[in-house]
């Protein structure tokens, strides 16, 4: 596709219909919509597929997915040293850690140096770079290459990172920020001052057809289960969901299983393996799938910005049970009666066997969210809040 | 909360169902109000001791006794925990932590212990390497097959169109209690009939009826409940699988509804020269399947979407005189009553179709019975 002044370029840190991540799949859907809608959009990215070694996957160059312009560049090999680790563990623990070890660490976080160059040479030929999410390498290098144009959508959880000064920095760098939920936008100025340019974005959800008989079938599946899906590992909290789930079973002794869908090691017991079935990536037909197959669906991050399957399983009249401890989800749940939440075990225990001895109420939870979901995630607003933060960003004379 | 939820909860008479859960109203469903009733709950159950929660490793040895827990799974399952395990182990490398006891000799114990591995892992990487591209080929070899398996499971899915859903969603299946007694009295008396496909029961309860008690076997869950429900002995097997499972000439008598016209057309060659393997010397299979001849009966029998074909008795019988039956007997049965004729004389717009050729190749018998002898 030839580049015009006009083109708006998609700068997420990994892209492709197989990747999973919020963030990822948000700036592809994202963009998907806007080409639908005429707007000349571009992507470019990463060769990177795996989030945890960010070795390069896709060939460097030029693709199309669905129709748009992808743009790949190489990531740059960094060794996970000592230093790095050690630096990691300061920031995940809390520590204050000075600025010059911030900007050694981030350098360190997935970087394309052929990315940045190509910003740096471009910058003329696009009207807008939307970066995507805050906390890698890739965005950091790219705001500060190219600030007067730049966008982020943050991705922005309440975690060590958010609050270090590099992203702060960052933040106030960009020229908008576009968010996914009220909750994040707030936790951003609460972190970054309240004149940090930007509002809500999110994405649209259209309602589509599924058919949970098929995915039962495909997969072997019979009676109840708990969906989870999304990325398996700690800062998820799929742990504390094996854990949970599997005291769950041995306490009350119910014929209950835990579906899992998605990217990620996860270590199920020898004598659960009967009903903690790992399913792995499954397509976007699948996934709708077990949406519509499932009884309900947990989600125990208390990491979120937005939580794109809660407000899908919703379409589906999926009920679901979240953390308690997690703002967003806990602030869609509230708003639609959608679900419930927990914050321990036992809360847990007791808000799980309720959904699963109540069919009616689960039922009613589920329409609920669907309303919700319909009434407040649209295409048509999104393309519109869009559209204004990229028209206040650049009349800012920032 | 928002302002749009009803009314508080409400709740039920009881203060728990009989799995001694919460109940609620629906009408009234206020999340916030049984967030309320689960925080009050856990505050009185809490000391009863009812919320265990141990960690993973601890329970699973609890569970266990440190050995291995037997757990019947569904094989697909199977594999895909097969797969799952095996890529956390497919990982060799040399670079395994390295430890040593406090003690006085402790840093001397870890620096001698780095020094040995430096010096080994030259020589342990290049077996490693060796090791790790074995793994990595078993596993892309494993995760094909399991491409395969769901890949094939995906296409033979019924797309929500089978029997069950047709038969008693859909309300497609025929009252054809005569038809199953008559087929039922082709079998003598005393001996143990085995049916394939055994559906709703309708044939169990039917050779009941006619003093001939049945076992079936069906491989739909519901359909096995629906069975099980009116006081039908059902097994739930993949009939096929149940024959192959059952020792050469070990049956006595065998019995099939719709035989090859549901399923892939190859399950027919397969079954019949199953049942020719499994069948005592002597023993009988009968065959109840819709006649192609009856213009009208195949009309009615197409109505079921989950009937793909029909099969010409001669066919049938081809099939199964090759197989090795000694003795093929056919016969009609399924007349239509004249309330039925008339009901079709109206629906076709009163065309005079109560005698004469085309009378009878319109109301042909509607099903054949095959009654094959080993």
């Amino acid at each position: 596709m030839a580049l015009s002044a006009e083109t708006v370029a998609f700068v997420p840190v990994r892209y492709g219909t197989q990747v999973v991540g919020g963030a990822e799949t948000l700036t592809r859907l994202l963009v998907e919509e806007l080409d639908g809608r005429g707007w000349p959009v571009e992507v470019l990215t990463t060769c990177a597929l795996d989030p945890y070694s960010w070795t390069n996957h896709f060939p460097a160059g030029e693709e199309t997915v669905h129709g748009i312009t992808v743009r790949r560049f190489p990531t740059e090999s960094r060794k996970y040293t000592r230093k790095v680790f050690k630096t990691e563990t300061r920031i995940l623990a809390g520590e204050q850690v000075s600025r010059r070890r911030q900007e050694f660490w981030i350098r360190n976080v997935v970087t394309s140096d052929a990315l940045r160059r190509y910003l740096g040479e471009k910058r003329e030929d696009y009207r807008a770079f939307v970066f995507a999410p805050y906390l890698f390498g890739t965005t950091y290098q790219g705001v500060l290459e190219v600030p007067e144009k730049s966008f982020i959508i943050p991705c922005l959880h309440d975690e060590p990172y958010a609050y270090y000064e590099i992203y702060k920095k960052l933040m106030r760098t960009a020229r908008g920020l576009m968010f996914n939920s009220v909750p994040e936008m707030e936790l951003a100025r609460r972190i970054c001052g309240e004149d940090l340019p930007g509002r809500v974005v999110g994405m649209g959800f259209a309602p589509y057809a599924a058919n949970g008989e098929r995915f039962r079938f495909k997969y072997a599946i019979e009676g109840d289960f708990v969906l989870y899906t999304g990325r398996r590992e700690i800062a998820k909290n799929t742990p504390l969901l094996l854990r949970y789930f599997c005291n769950f079973l041995e306490n009350t002794g119910r014929e209950v299983s835990l579906v899992l869908t998605g990217a990620g090691q996860v270590e199920i017991p020898f004598s659960f393996r009967n009903r903690v079935i790992d399913v792995g990536f499954v397509d976007e037909r699948d996934l709708r799938d077990a949406y519509a197959a499932a009884t309900l669906i947990c989600h125990p991050s208390t990491k979120e910005s937005f939580s794109i399957m809660i407000l899908e399983a919703w379409l589906a009249e999926l009920p679901c049970l979240i953390h308690g401890d997690c703002a967003v989800t806990r602030h869609h749940v509230e708003k639609s009666g959608g679900g419930l939440w927990f914050t321990d075990y036992p809360g847990f225990h007791e808000a799980l066997s309720f959904i699963l001895d109540n069919p009616a109420v689960r039922e009613r939870m589920g329409e609920r969210g669907r309303d919700y979901v319909l009434a407040n995630y649209s295409w048509d607003e999104v393309v519109r809040n869009f559209a204004a933060v990229l028209e206040e960003g650049e009349g800012g004379g920032k | 909360m928002s302002k749009n939820k009803k009314t508080a909860a409400s709740e039920t008479a009881s203060e728990g169902t009989s799995s001694g859960n919460l109940a609620l109203e629906v009408e009234g469903l206020d999340v916030d109000a049984i967030m309320e009733r689960i925080k009050a709950r856990v505050e009185e159950r809490r000391a009863e001791g009812v919320y265990r929660d141990l960690p993973l490793l601890e329970l699973e040895e609890e569970r266990t006794g440190g050995g291995e827990a037997e757990v019947s799974l569904d094989p697909l399952h199977e594999l895909i925990f097969l797969i799952q395990l095996a890529r956390q182990y497919a990982e060799v490398t040399s670079h395994y932590p390295i430890g040593a006891r406090r003690s006085l000799l402790g840093p001397f114990i870890l620096v001698s212990k780095k020094a040995i591995r430096r010096f080994m892992t030259p020589y342990m990487d290049a077996l490693f390497a060796k090791q790790r591209e074995f793994n990595a080929q078993c596993l892309r070899s494993m995760e094909t097959f399991l491409e395969m398996i769901k890949r094939e499971r995906e296409r033979s899915y019924h797309g929500g169109l089978d029997r069950y859903a047709a038969w008693v969603e859909l309300g497609f299946a025929a009252d054809e209690t005569e038809q199953l007694q008559e087929a039922a009295r082709r079998f003598p008396e005393g001996r143990p009939i085995v049916q394939l496909y055994s559906g709703t029961g309708d044939f169990l309860a039917a050779a009941a009826g006619e003093g001939r008690p049945a076992v079936g076997v069906e491989e739909d869950p519901r359909l096995v409940k629906m069975g099980q429900d009116r006081d039908l002995k059902v097994v739930q097997a993949r009939p096929l699988d149940y024959l192959e499972s059952q020792p050469l000439e070990s049956l006595q008598a065998v019995f099939v509804q719709d035989l090859g016209e549901r399923g892939d057309s190859r399950e027919l060659l397969w079954m019949v020269t199953a049942l020719a393997d499994r069948l005592e010397k002597g023993g009988m299979v009968v065959a109840l399947n819709h006649h192609p001849r009856s213009v009208l009966g195949v009309e009615e029998a197409f109505g079921d979407p989950t009937l793909l074909r029909l099969v010409h008795p001669e066919t049938m019988r081809g099939l199964f005189e090759r197989a090795g039956f000694r003795e093929v007997e056919m016969s009609v049965t399924g007349e239509f009553a004249q309330a039925e004729k008339k009901g079709w004389k109206k629906k076709l717009g009163g065309v005079a179709i109560e005698s004469g050729d085309l009378a009878e190749l319109l109301f042909a018998p509607r099903r054949y019975l095959l009654k094959a002898r080993r």
